[in-house]
């Protein structure tokens, strides 16, 4: 079989042993597990930022943040669920993330990752400060349901499992089609993209359109995760870096990396209990270890050992963005 | 017929003028050469060709299109297709690959090609098969899955010119294409060039300082120096024109040639 074709069944066994497990699992880790997708979710559209398109962002959680107070003032005043929320609120991050783009337009390298971080300062202030999101009071959500169904830990969790498909399958066939090759392509040589037709502007703001609209849907079903939306949650970047933390240690411009990741950042704190706060320095170290001894993340060590095993012939792979390119334009 | 006319073309960066009114006429079919010592405007006007840089004053028109508005990303769609003078592939992909992104305006809808829809996907299988068939032609066909950093400088090249020519371009661009080669790569290189304008009849425009191999493949070339027009013809005319010696020799050398 070729490597292409053990990473399809691979996902194919993956997909179907999430599918069986709140079968075998209490339902309070059904929770936990339903929780990671919405964090998998967002990581998968900052990976198709930062990872497959090259621009680093250290804002996504003003998306995510997007998403979840959509759907909540959605619920709250127009008594609606987790489907339109979905679609509302990934459309409102998407057009959101449009002009962000627009604006980030000429930056790159740190200049953009300092202008998304304070995008998401920007909307951390906004939900703090006017009224209508409650600040640290917060809104609650009503009982879950998905299309009239009341869902419930383990009904939450299907919900969230084919979301998490639907999006990990669309950045899948962005990423193989030949728009993704025109946003690998800006990542590796602007110039030579440029040269071959692709606009970039366009192919910029789209990117971030998309990238944002897919964060803004997993900040959906994390706010109808926990029915509950706050500044505690939202009004830091907290949740901006988690995600840039996943995608790099997970492996940049892999989507089996973002879901690795995403687990990493939301596991780690978990167990640690009563020491979460050192989910932070883990973290930390994490990122810098990853970045100094495998730029390719989780995932690409993971690639390299399923190469070996398959006795092919395991050439160095290239960093995508090496940790020297990542502070550069 | 001409494919490419430049007319009066200025560009001043400060107060330098790196191009000072130039004037060029590229005849379809032909392999063209742009010549001229260090500084005399060749690679600004080459940029300003293929829309990286923009100029005060003058025309440039191709095929009846006035590229003044044009931006970098609008020549390939009307035909123009340019390379770089060090090498600048998408180094973290596969020969495949490069030679696909070079095909991007050929994509068709965006959309369907994201969505995997029907169409999107009927229009990538006949690149996919274009894209094999151009690697064939360059003898890139044992590399296509190869990253392409880790390929031989020589394979670099060649695949540097499949992808300007995967997008069947009617002019192409090629900005010092032996720089870095060595006698017997130019004289390959060359062939290759001659074979491309030959075989599937693209026009060359070339900026180059060997002059070896303006000499084995232009049939017409321009000098220029200081920004200016100093002489145009053949080149083995051009290339004992006194003006010519002058500019790339000086004018005492000259004197006593």
């Amino acid at each position: 079989m070729s490597e292409r074709g053990w990473q399809i069944a691979l996902t194919f066994v993956a997909f179907g042993a999430l599918l069986a497990l709140p079968t075998v699992i209490p339902s309070f880790y059904a929770s936990l597990l339903s929780f990671t997708f919405t964090y998998v979710i967002a990581a998968v559209g900052v990976n198709l930022l930062t990872g497959y398109t090259g621009l680093v962002t250290v804002g996504h959680g003003g998306f995510f943040a997007i998403g979840a107070y959509t759907t909540a003032l959605m619920a709250k005043h127009l008594g609606t669920s987790v489907v339109p929320g979905l679609a509302a609120g990934a459309l409102l991050a998407g057009i959101v993330g449009f002009g962000l783009g627009i604006i980030c337009l000429r930056l790159g390298g740190a200049f953009l990752a300092i202008a998304t971080l304070g995008f998401a300062l920007a909307v951390g202030a906004i939900l703090n400060n006017w009224p209508v999101f409650e600040g640290r009071e917060g809104i609650q959500l009503g009982k879950n349901s998905a299309l009239g169904v009341a869902v419930k830990d383990v009904g939450f969790y299907y919900v969230g499992l084919v979301v998490m498909a639907l999006v990990m399958l669309t950045s899948w066939s962005i990423i193989r089609s030949g728009v993704g090759r025109a946003f690998i392509a800006m990542r590796d040589s602007e110039r030579a993209a440029e040269a071959m037709g692709i606009n970039l502007r366009l192919y910029k703001t789209v990117a971030f359109a998309i990238s944002a609209a897919m964060t803004g849907a997993g900040g959906v079903l994390f706010a109808h995760h926990n029915r509950y939306v706050s500044t505690e949650t939202f009004g830091d970047t907290w949740l901006s870096v988690d995600f840039l933390t996943a995608v790099v240690v997970g492996g940049q411009a892999s989507l089996f990396g973002s879901a690795l990741g995403a687990a990493f950042v939301v596991m780690v704190p978990y167990y640690l209990g009563e020491l979460r706060d050192f989910a932070y320095i883990l973290n930390g170290v994490a990122l810098i270890a990853v970045l100094l001894f495998a730029p390719d993340g989780v995932a690409g060590v993971l690639a390299r050992l399923l190469r070996r095993l398959l006795g092919r012939n395991a050439r160095a792979v290239a960093p995508v963005v090496d940790p020297v390119s990542v502070g550069r334009s | 017929m001409d494919l490419l006319a430049v007319h009066g073309v200025h560009v001043h960066f400060g107060g330098l003028r790196a191009l000072d009114g130039v004037d060029v006429v590229v005849p379809s079919g032909s392999v063209y050469g742009l010549i001229g010592p260090n500084g005399a405007g060749k690679t600004t006007l080459f940029n300003c060709i293929s829309r990286f840089q923009p100029y005060s004053a003058g025309t440039i028109h191709y095929r009846g299109h006035d590229l003044g508005r044009f931006g970098p990303h609008d020549a390939i769609g009307v035909g123009m297709a340019r390379t770089f003078q060090n090498i600048n592939l998408f180094r973290s992909r596969s020969t495949l690959d490069n030679i696909l992104v070079g095909m991007h305006s050929r994509l068709g809808s965006p959309l369907a090609a994201m969505l995997s829809l029907p169409s999107g996907r009927r229009r990538e299988d006949e690149l996919r098969l274009r894209a094999r068939r151009m690697a064939d032609m360059f003898g890139l066909t044992d590399v296509l899955d190869q990253q392409v950093v880790h390929l031989p400088f020589g394979y670099q090249k060649r695949v540097e010119l499949a992808r300007a020519l995967a997008s069947e371009p009617t002019l192409l661009l090629l900005d010092e294409p032996v720089a870095g080669c060595n006698e017997e790569e130019t004289r390959e290189l060359g062939e290759i060039i001659r074979a491309i304008n030959r075989d599937l009849s693209v026009t060359v425009l070339v900026v180059e300082h060997d002059m070896s191999l303006v000499r084995a493949i232009c049939d017409e070339v321009t000098v220029l120096d200081f920004g200016r027009n100093i002489a145009r013809g053949a080149p083995a005319e051009i290339l004992n024109h006194p003006a010519v010696v002058e500019a790339y020799l000086g004018e005492t050398v000259a004197a006593h040639a």
